[in-house]
């Protein structure tokens, strides 16, 4: 099923936190890892990924780094103290909207 | 793939952003096609699907055009202009007020702050991270070349001989030009990164060259001054684990080894008289065991010939102008602090504290010696004190300061994390 652009974009940073609070990873990386847990609902163009990426990294919210593996130079983030901050928040906040929706849309029990 | 990169790159106005921006992208795209042929894709149509699942280059270049962009600190410009036109203002009431030094005084500082300005936004164009190759090369040439000019064809101004000649720029004081020392010093500390021990010693040695050549020309307060600010970066960068050794172990013996040894030869200098009666004085004063300093202490002032700014605006205009002409000086250099927390480049971060940190302690030095607090040294108020070429020197250092500022989002990421993730040395 196509999910729309804006509820996707909405919880990118979220989702992109959420994955960097687990390991290092570099952007190819976050793309198929988002694709595979999502079961190819989130799609998310590289385009999109790297101006997201390099905004939360002005942010303060991911660090980079480069380091060569195999012969090939990769641009890593990791995510920072304050990143993590802004997970938990985002979570907190995204498990009462979900929770409101699922109340009012009649779909719990 | 190329003109897919191209047509994002021509997005990019910033030339130094767009290498960045290219080596990711060609990386994932690269990553991309690899996975394509792996899945039984035929070149042509793998790189043709790996362009396609970028998006559009055109969107995507506006974007990070708009992220990356060099940036200007008005803030600081703002200030620094602004304390610019005190310094004239009070340089020129001096002036006036001292019947000695005539309309001279006041063309040749604003002469020398029009230049400073100059210079000073010369530097922010320039892309500071050359420091982070070059700094061991220029410290080690300068170093050299102002010791060779010290000891083999000084300069005397004003009976003093620790002045160089430029070919066709002009006469310098060395001991000004020893303060860029300071930042070059951030560079260097970048440079022996992730070296661990090996790299502390061989900082420690680039730490005291400096203080010695200062110390080689009698400029006393210099080389405390530089092994001071020095010093203070070195535990920074310890702090922060860019040596992987025991931060405490480390901080605790050189600060100790620091401070013990000064007052082992102040007290074994006032036991055996190596000093001369009024330096005694002086350690006797500040040890508290005399009410007051003798008058050949104080003459010092005099001989010097200099305007002590905050003393001369407390006696003019009231202790209030005087605070606020210091404070506006110190607000400077906490924006300074403040623009070098703020890098996420290590480099930027470094060269920022160092000059930072350069016009805190140079000014609360100042300070220290206008109050009576501390003996009465070269230190200067930057920006404010006379002095040509203290006043180039301190342009210099902000220009570099506001480089760092500039070019904060187009520096690419540090490539010497490699050594904090695996543990392993930089090739």
């Amino acid at each position: 099923m196509a999910i729309s652009k804006t509820m996707v974009s909405g919880s990118m940073t979220m989702l992109l936190l959420k994955l960097l609070s687990e390991k290092d990873m570099y952007g190819y990386e976050m793309i198929s890892t988002l694709r595979q847990r999502s079961q190819n609902v989130f799609e998310l163009k590289a385009g999109t990924l790297y101006p997201l990426l390099h905004t939360m990294e002005e942010k303060k919210l991911l660090q980079a780094y480069e380091q060569e593996i195999q012969g090939k130079m990769r641009k890593y983030y990791s995510i920072t103290r304050e990143g993590r901050r802004m997970l938990s928040e985002k979570e907190a906040e995204w498990r009462e909207y979900a929770g409101a929706v699922t109340s009012v849309l009649g779909l719990e029990g | 793939m190329e003109e897919y990169l191209q047509k994002v790159l021509e997005q990019i106005r910033c030339k130094q952003a767009r290498k960045m921006v290219e080596e990711e992208l060609r990386g994932h795209l690269e990553e991309q096609i690899s996975d394509n042929l792996l899945e039984g894709m035929d070149r042509d149509e793998a790189v043709k699907m790996a362009v396609e699942d970028m998006g559009s280059p055109v969107e995507t270049g506006i974007s990070l055009d708009a992220l990356h962009r060099p940036q200007m600190c008005w803030s600081m410009i703002i200030l620094i202009g602004f304390i610019s036109f005190l310094g004239i203002v009070i340089q020129t009431v001096i002036g006036k007020s001292d019947g000695t030094l005539g309309n001279s005084h006041m063309i040749r500082y604003i002469f020398h702050v029009v230049l400073g300005f100059g210079l000073m936004l010369g530097v922010y164009r320039l892309d500071y991270s050359f420091l982070g190759k070059y700094a061991k090369f220029l410290a080690g040439l300068g170093g050299l070349f102002l010791f060779l000019q010290a000891e083999f064809s000084p300069v005397s101004v004003n009976g003093i001989n620790s002045w160089v000649t430029l070919p066709g720029i002009g006469t310098f004081s060395i001991s000004s030009i020893l303060y860029l020392a300071i930042p070059l010093y951030g560079g260097i500390l970048y440079h022996y990164y992730g070296q661990g021990i090996r790299g502390i010693g061989k900082c420690l040695l680039w730490l005291l060259l400096p203080a010695f050549l200062a110390y080689c020309m009698s400029q006393l307060f210099q080389a405390g001054f530089l092994f001071l600010v020095e010093g203070v970066l070195l535990s920074y960068a310890v702090w922060k684990g860019w040596f992987q050794v025991k931060r405490g172990v480390f901080l605790g013996m050189f600060w100790g080894t620091t401070l013990a040894l000064p007052a082992g030869v102040a007290v074994l200098g006032v036991k055996l008289h190596w000093f001369a009666p009024y330096q005694i004085d002086r350690i006797q004063y500040y040890l508290g065991r005399l009410g007051h300093i003798s008058e050949a202490s104080t003459e010092v002032i005099r001989e010097n010939g200099r305007y002590d700014v905050v003393q001369f605006l407390s006696t003019s205009y009231g202790v209030i102008a005087a605070v606020v002409v210091v404070a506006m000086v110190l607000v400077l250099a906490m924006k300074g602090l403040h623009v070098a927390k703020k890098q996420k480049n290590q480099l930027g971060m470094i060269i920022g504290y160092a000059g930072a940190l350069f016009f805190l302690f140079m000014t609360l030095f100042y300070i220290g010696e206008s109050t009576g607090f501390l003996p009465v040294t070269n230190s200067f108020l930057p920006f404010i004190s006379y002095g040509g070429s203290n006043l180039l020197v301190s342009y210099a250092v902000l220009g570099l300061l506001l480089s760092v500022y500039r070019y904060q989002n187009l520096l690419p990421a540090d490539r010497k994390k490699i050594c904090r993730i695996s543990g392993t040395q930089e090739v």
